[in-house]
Order: C-alpha cells, then sequence, then structure tokens
C-alpha cells in the first residue's frame, strides 16, 4: 500500500513537471517563429511521400495481397495516425545522443523529475504537428472510404487502436534509444527502425510469408501498429497465421511495448557515463 | 609562394575527400545499421513487388522482374548519394566556422564537393550489401548489351554530378536562414519520389509524366537505370544523355550564381 | 560539525573501447571489440561537515569530475559508498535533488532560448517553490549579483560572467543545503570573480549551505576555503587545513628589500641568504622554521638605510605545484 501511495506520488510529481516543461520547451520553440511552417511541411513531406507512393502503386494495380485500393489507404491512414501519437508526445526522443552527448543528461539527473520525461519534453517537436495534420486528415477521409461498416464500437476501437499503434512505436523506440546509454550513438539504429516501420508497416504484412510475419509481430512488433487492429475492423482475421484474439486485444499491444521499452529505459540510466572526466 | 598547379590544387582537395571518407568509417555504428538496414530494406521490397506483380504479367510496358530489379538497385543507388547529413555546410554556416573555410586556398564549392564525393565513395558497402541481397533473392538484371552498360556509366556519372551538385545548392540555402531543417526533409522525401528512386516514371500517372520530365530530379537515378534496362536506344538515347549533361551544366550556373550572392552575404553581413 | 557528507571506499572505472593506431585503424575499428578499464577513482574517503566550504583540488583527469558526479548522484560509483545528507544519491535521486544545488561551469542548467527570468520561474514551478518565498529570495541575490541589467535577456546572448551568476541563482532559489561548485570562476575577469567569491562566501556564512568547490583558481581557493580535499590519479594526496598545507610545504619565506640611497647588491645577511638582486631591489630567502621573521627583518633595518621592506605570503599555487610533481614523479 506505500508502495503504491509513493509510486502515485511519484506519477502526480512528473506529470506536474511535465507540464511546467512542455510549457517552457513550446516557448523555446516559438522564439523561432520562421521555423514553424518550415517544419510543419518538413513534417507533411516525410509521411506524404509514403502516401503519394502507395497512391500511385494502387492506380496501376489496385489490389495488394487481396486488398483493395480503400482499404490499404485506411490501414496506411491507421499507420500515419498512429505515429502522429509517437511524436508528437515523444518526438524529442530522436534527441537523446545529442543530450546524453553534450552532458545535458546530466541536468536531468540534478532535478526532481523523471529523466525519460525530461528527455521526451527537451523541447517542441515542431515537425510533428505536419505529421499529425496529415495522420489524422488522411484517417478522417479514408476511413469513410474503407469497406468497414462503422459502429460506435469499431469507432471506439479504432481510436484506441490508434493511440496504442503510436506507444507501439514509442516503447520500440524508447528500448532503443535507451542503448545511447552505452553506444556513443544509435541514431542509425533508430532511423534503420523508423524507415523501416514508415515503409512496411502500412501493408497487410502477412504478405511477407508466416516466419517474416511472426517476426514482425513478436520480436520487431510493428504488426501491432496498424496491421493487426485493420484486420479486426476489417474482418479479415481469417488472413492470420496466430489466434484472432491476437487481433481482437491488439491495441492493448501499445501498453505492453511502452511498458517494457520504458522499464528497460530507466534500467538503463545507471549505466550512464557521464561524457567529460 | 607555392605555385597552384593542377596536381597541388587536386592534393589540397584529395585531403576533404579523405576527410569524407574517414568520417564514414569513423561512425562504424552508421555503415554497420545502414548495412543491416538496406539489406531489410531490399528484401521487403522484393516481397512487396512480387506480390504487387501476383496475377499480372505486365503493367504500364513493364515486366515483373524488371519492376523487381529497378526497385532493388534504385534503392541502393539512393543509399549511396543520399547519406543522411549530405553536406556539413549548414552545421560550419551555424556554428560561424564558414569563415575559415572561406579563407582556405580551395573554392569552398571544390571543397564541399570533394568532401561529398568522399562520403559517397565510404558508403559504397552499404549500397554493396543491397546488391548482394537483390542478387541472393535473384531480383536484380544485367543490363541485355555492352553498349547499354557503357551509356549507363556515363549517364550514372551525370546522376552522380547532378544529385551533388543539387545537394549543394540546397545546402547553401543556410546562408540566408537557419532553420533549415523542414526544408531539407522536404527536399529529401521530395527529390526521392521526383528522381524516381521510390518509383519508376514508368507507373507514375499520364498528367505527371511531363512535369517530372521537365525537373532536374529524374536525371539522377531515373534516367540511368532506364538505361540499364535497355528501354532506350539512338536517339532517345542520346537525346536522354543530352539532357542529363544539359541539366549538370545549367545546374553548375546556377551554383555559381547562388555562391556569388552567398559570398557578397557572409562579406557584407558577416557569417 | 556533523557530516553532512561521507564518501567511504569511493571506487570508479570506465570502459572504453581499446583503440589501436595504424594503418586501416578506421575500418578495423568496425570489428574490433577490445576495451579497455580505466580507473577514475581508487577508492578514496573523506567527510565534509555541515556548514563546511570546502575546496576540492587536483590537476586535469585527477578524477576530481568523476568525484563530484558521484556525490551529486550523477554517476552510480563501481564500488564504495556516499551519503549525503542521510541519502544515497543516485538510489534516492529525486530526494536528493531536492537538497542539492550545483553550477557546472562549462554547462548552463538554464534555458538556453528564453530569458534568464523564465528559467528562474521554471525551477520555481519544478520545486514547488512558494511565490513569496521565490519574490524574496530572487530580490537578495539579484542584489548581491547585479541580475538587473541582464535578467530579461535570453540566455543565449548572456556573456560567461553573467551566465554564470544565472547559473549560481539558479542553483540557490530553492535554498538546497548543500552546493556543489565546479570551476564557477573559469574564464571570468576579475570583477565576476569577485561578484561570485562575495555570493558563495555569503551564502555559506549567512546561509549555513555547504559548499563544496572544484577550482583551479587558488585565489577561489585562499579566499574562501579553510579546509581542502587534493586529489590526484584518483587517490587523495592531502585532506587537512589550508593553513597547516602551507606549513608543510613551505620551507622557506621570501623578504624584498627596496633601498634608494645604495647599491643593493651589497646587501648579506647572516640569517638568510640573497637570491637576486640589482641596485635598488635585492630579494633574500630564510627558513622561518630556524629563524623567526622579526629577527631576520631587524637584522636588515638595522644595518642598512632601507626605504621598503616586505616579507611575501607563501603561495598556495607553488605549493600545490609541489605537491604534484613530489606524489607524481613520472606524470606528465
Amino acid at each position: 500500500m506505500a508502495e503504491l501511495v509513493r509510486t502515485w506520488s511519484v506519477v502526480r510529481e512528473d506529470l506536474r513537471a511535465s507540464r511546467i516543461l512542455l510549457r517552457a520547451g513550446w516557448r523555446a520553440a516559438l522564439v523561432y517563429r520562421a521555423s514553424f511552417l518550415s517544419a510543419i511541411v518538413g513534417g507533411v513531406a516525410l509521411q506524404g511521400t509514403q502516401l503519394l507512393f502507395i497512391g500511385v502503386l494502387l492506380s496501376k494495380f489496385s489490389v495488394i495481397d487481396g486488398w483493395r485500393l480503400n482499404d490499404v489507404a485506411f490501414l496506411f491512414a491507421m499507420r500515419l495516425a498512429a505515429h502522429a501519437f509517437y511524436v508528437v508526445p515523444f518526438g524529442a526522443l530522436v534527441m537523446i545522443d545529442y543530450s546524453i552527448q553534450q552532458g545535458e543528461v546530466d541536468r536531468y539527473l540534478l532535478r526532481p523529475a523523471g529523466i525519460y520525461l525530461q528527455v521526451v519534453t527537451r523541447h517542441a517537436p515542431l515537425m510533428a504537428l505536419g505529421d499529425a495534420l496529415l495522420g489524422f486528415g488522411s484517417l478522417a477521409i479514408f476511413a469513410g472510404q474503407s469497406s468497414v461498416s462503422w459502429t460506435p464500437g469499431k469507432v471506439a476501437f479504432l481510436i484506441a487502436a490508434v493511440i496504442g499503434g503510436g506507444l507501439v512505436e514509442t516503447g520500440m523506440q524508447t528500448f532503443l534509444a535507451a542503448f545511447s546509454f552505452r553506444m556513443t550513438s544509435t541514431i542509425s539504429l533508430r532511423i534503420l527502425a523508423d524507415d523501416t516501420i514508415t515503409r512496411f508497416s502500412g501493408y497487410p504484412l502477412t504478405m511477407f510469408n508466416r516466419w517474416g510475419f511472426l517476426s514482425l509481430t513478436f520480436v520487431f512488433p510493428m504488426a501491432f501498429i496498424a496491421y493487426l487492429p485493420a484486420t479486426m475492423l476489417l474482418g479479415r482475421t481469417d488472413q492470420l497465421p496466430t489466434a484472432t484474439w491476437l487481433a481482437a486485444i491488439s491495441p492493448c499491444g501499445g501498453l505492453i511495448i511502452f511498458t517494457i521499452g520504458l522499464t528497460f529505459f530507466n534500467w538503463m540510466t545507471r549505466k550512464y557515463n557521464s561524457p567529460g572526466s | 609562394m607555392p605555385v597552384d598547379t593542377l596536381s597541388t590544387r587536386l592534393t589540397g582537395l584529395r585531403g576533404l575527400y579523405r576527410a569524407g571518407y574517414r568520417s564514414v568509417l569513423v561512425y562504424r555504428a552508421d555503415l554497420l545499421f545502414g548495412i543491416a538496414g538496406l539489406v531489410i530494406q531490399a528484401t521487403l521490397t522484393v516481397v512487396v513487388w512480387r506480390v504487387l506483380y501476383d496475377g499480372h504479367d505486365e503493367v504500364a510496358g513493364v515486366g515483373a522482374s524488371t519492376a523487381v530489379a529497378y526497385a532493388v538497385l534504385a534503392a541502393c543507388i539512393q543509399s549511396i548519394l543520399m547519406p543522411w547529413q549530405f553536406s556539413s555546410l549548414p552545421l560550419r554556416v551555424l556554428r560561424g566556422q564558414i569563415g575559415v573555410d572561406m579563407m582556405r586556398p580551395r573554392s569552398l564549392i571544390s571543397q564541399n564537393l570533394a568532401q561529398a564525393a568522399g562520403t559517397m565513395v565510404g558508403r559504397l558497402p552499404v549500397g554493396a550489401a543491397g546488391l548482394l541481397t537483390g542478387l541472393a533473392l535473384g531480383g536484380v538484371k544485367a543490363p541485355h548489351t555492352l553498349p547499354d552498360l557503357l551509356a549507363w556509366v556515363v549517364s550514372m556519372v551525370l546522376g552522380i554530378a547532378n544529385v551533388m551538385i543539387i545537394n549543394l545548392l540546397v545546402s547553401m540555402i543556410a546562408f540566408w536562414t537557419v532553420e533549415i531543417g523542414g526544408i531539407m526533409i522536404l527536399y529529401r522525401f521530395g527529390s526521392a519520389f521526383l528522381s524516381g528512386a521510390l518509383i519508376p516514371l514508368w507507373f507514375m500517372p499520364g498528367w505527371l509524366q511531363p512535369i517530372i520530365s521537365w525537373l532536374p530530379f529524374q536525371a539522377q537515378i531515373y534516367a540511368p537505370l532506364s538505361i540499364w534496362f535497355g528501354t532506350r536506344h539512338g536517339v532517345d538515347l542520346l537525346g536522354t544523355l543530352a539532357l542529363q549533361l544539359g541539366w549538370v551544366l545549367v545546374l553548375f550556373v546556377l551554383l555559381q550564381l547562388v555562391w556569388r550572392r552567398a559570398v557578397h552575404k557572409v562579406v557584407v553581413f558577416g557569417g | 560539525m556533523p557530516p553532512i557528507i561521507e564518501v567511504s571506499d569511493l571506487t570508479k572505472e570506465f570502459t572504453r573501447p581499446d583503440v589501436r593506431p595504424g594503418r586501416f585503424a578506421g575500418t578495423r575499428s568496425l570489428f574490433t571489440r577490445a576495451r579497455k578499464v580505466t580507473t577514475a577513482v581508487d577508492g578514496i574517503s573523506f567527510q565534509i561537515g555541515e556548514g563546511e566550504l570546502i575546496g576540492f583540488l587536483g590537476p586535469n583527469g585527477a578524477g576530481k569530475s568523476t568525484t563530484i558526479k558521484m556525490l551529486t548522484g550523477i554517476l552510480v560509483p563501481t564500488s564504495g559508498t556516499v551519503t549525503v545528507a542521510g541519502q544515497v544519491p543516485w538510489r534516492d535521486r529525486r530526494r536528493n535533488a531536492r537538497s542539492i544545488g550545483a553550477v557546472f561551469g562549462q554547462r548552463t542548467q538554464l534555458w538556453y532560448d528564453l530569458p534568464l527570468r523564465d528559467s528562474f520561474e521554471i525551477i520555481r514551478d519544478l520545486y514547488s517553490m512558494d511565490p513569496a518565498t521565490y519574490r524574496t529570495r530572487l530580490g537578495e541575490f539579484t542584489e548581491i549579483l547585479d541580475l538587473d541589467e541582464f535578467i530579461d535577456t535570453p540566455v543565449r546572448s548572456l556573456s560567461l560572467g553573467q551566465r554564470m551568476r544565472g547559473d549560481l541563482v539558479a542553483a540557490m532559489l530553492y535554498a538546497p543545503p548543500i552546493l556543489y561548485l565546479d570551476e564557477p570562476t573559469v574564464g571570468l575577469d576579475v570583477v565576476a570573480k569577485g561578484k561570485i567569491r562575495e555570493f558563495v562566501a555569503e551564502i555559506n556564512a549567512g546561509r549555513r549551505t555547504t559548499v563544496i568547490l572544484t577550482t583551479h583558481d587558488m585565489d577561489d581557493v585562499e579566499r574562501l576555503c579553510r579546509r581542502v580535499v587534493i586529489i590526484d590519479h584518483g587517490k587523495i594526496l592531502y585532506e587537512g587545513d589550508v593553513e597547516m598545507l602551507k606549513a608543510q610545504y613551505v620551507t622557506s619565506r621570501d623578504i624584498v628589500v627596496h633601498c634608494t640611497d645604495f647599491d643593493a647588491t651589497t646587501i648579506t645577511s647572516p640569517f638568510a641568504q640573497v637570491v637576486s638582486a640589482d641596485a635598488f631591489k635585492a630579494t633574500l630567502r630564510f627558513d622561518p622554521e630556524r629563524t623567526a621573521v622579526p629577527k631576520v627583518v631587524h637584522d636588515l633595518t638595522s644595518r642598512y638605510p632601507i626605504t621598503d621592506l616586505s616579507v611575501l605570503e607563501p603561495d598556495l599555487e607553488d605549493v600545490i605545484r609541489q605537491l604534484y610533481t613530489e606524489r607524481t614523479p613520472n606524470a606528465r
């Protein structure tokens, strides 16, 4: 019980601290007004090319692994929206190498707030607004055109799935970022993960044979980002080589993966070797 | 006062070329993950295109094996030509080190081009790994004829020159604004789409094709690869090479103009 | 004075990849996994009393910063124990954070793009200070450190001295009982150094804050510290009083004599040796253990028409230099 009270007070303290630090981050970002538009355009361009890519392909091929254009577009949109739930709150995670190399983490360790929290509130990720714009915009358009017959229950499932998908990506990136406490640079590893997710998590993943699919579900769990919940909404769970219930509870995958990532991250903070002797 | 011969000039630039090459090797993790990344990407790309072609013999006049090979080769070439940081120029402008660079006895343009060439050579192992993956999966085709191969070499050199000049041009925006992160990303992904690195122009919708063919980006990757796959002959082939050469000349003149304005800005307002 | 910081047998080792120079070093480093262990801090023990102002000295790379980082909870020790105000810093990190303030001269803890005042307000909120206390304390600090002229300037536009003053205030706003200062005066001009010393003396004497000061500036030490801990190669070389240190290492004192009416090169003394002399000035050296200062002075003034005379204070800088070279004959 006492343990629970202590945990709760830490959580409350962190929420308060994150409000304070986020406000500071946004205020600092607004100092450079000119960068605002440029960053948002960059965010739209990054994910937008993927949307263009799939759009051009499907205009020629119209079907991919038995999925029609409108459903693939919906799957892509789900992934884009989930991505926004990663980059908007946690986008500053990208800077972890820099924070460690420059010894900023020294200062985080001296403050009465969580390390992870201070890392993710380090600056306001302006580019993420472009991701959010594109993600939520395309989801709003393509959800209506997909073959899902929407009910309030399905809408709720979709919202949970998109937030969960964001947490899956966050958890994976957090796990990889934790290695920065031991390695000089993990940016290329994280770009590799990000790139793989960006390029391929919007496809019907069962197209990569059985073992490919299983490793994308349990080893590099990007199937939880959009594909698994989408099969549930589209009634295509019969395609899966795994049990149907896995798709049904897939929105919870985010919580589990994020918890694993965060626990590992916090454990690795003890391995921190501050730069400079 | 040493005489500035061609050979002393080249020696100076070789140092910068080596700096670019070494900077790739120093970050060994980046290189190893770059290799792993392209192996994964090439594998998944082959699968995606094969699944797409399931049930089609030809789409837009292109067969499955050509489409797969195009996707793999384009990914390999792009991984060499487009490293994450394609010039140290913006950072040096931001930190005010550009003044020192300008005092060196070589022009800033050749310094940057030499360094970019070094970086590309340093990234050759990444491209090679992707190519091997493609070969292992049976997803790569050689050119039909020897003349095609020779024409491809010429075309690829022109494509590389094109990429290097545009990369530097875009980096030079740093002289006018410090906030170029968004512009760089727009350029990176925009050019990936327009150069044919993601999708060959064959598959682009009819209304988009003429627009893209009038932009310089298609001369970077699409033009050499279309020669590789033997889709251009005679006048068409010569026309393609002439257009590529034309773009390199135009872009180089543009680079000199922009550079002159940048120098003016640094001299008048400080770096 | 009860100890507020207790360090016993503290050790920190670092493991780094072992890079061998030579041909293809870059390419080879892609595959090698050779590692090298270095011991930065090697089993040191000491105590610091509540309200003390202690100097923590040592040459570059001696293990000073590593020790300070373990005391503040930034680094986890390889072995040994640290307790600061009854807590283990790295384990009770949050509670420890509230009882310490820290200024690392090389790095700022302020928000780079925001005005200095905003950083103070963020800290006020982070440490849940009540507005009244915050206002009074900021007012007092502003007065001692003359913050008025730049408190609304963005941190990135501040001079080094201004930024350092801002960092000091940020570290002391929430009145932690312990303050760590790592090279707070490095690179500052005389005026700025003076301000910072004044502030440190004030918070130590007036507010009973325990201060741990690392510095290379012996003026800082002479003006502020009574006790010092000196380390080199990760081990303690000396721990104790500054005056005792001088007494122990200074075996000779110098007297400088000025004269106008006769040639100073003719000066001799039965108690002291002439070290240097020209027409107007002579420097003599004697052993204070054997001869008392007044005796030497009296002898000189009674025999020569001297216009001015001064006894040089032992220089801590020299003492420290002597200490380093003596204990580490093969270093450098």
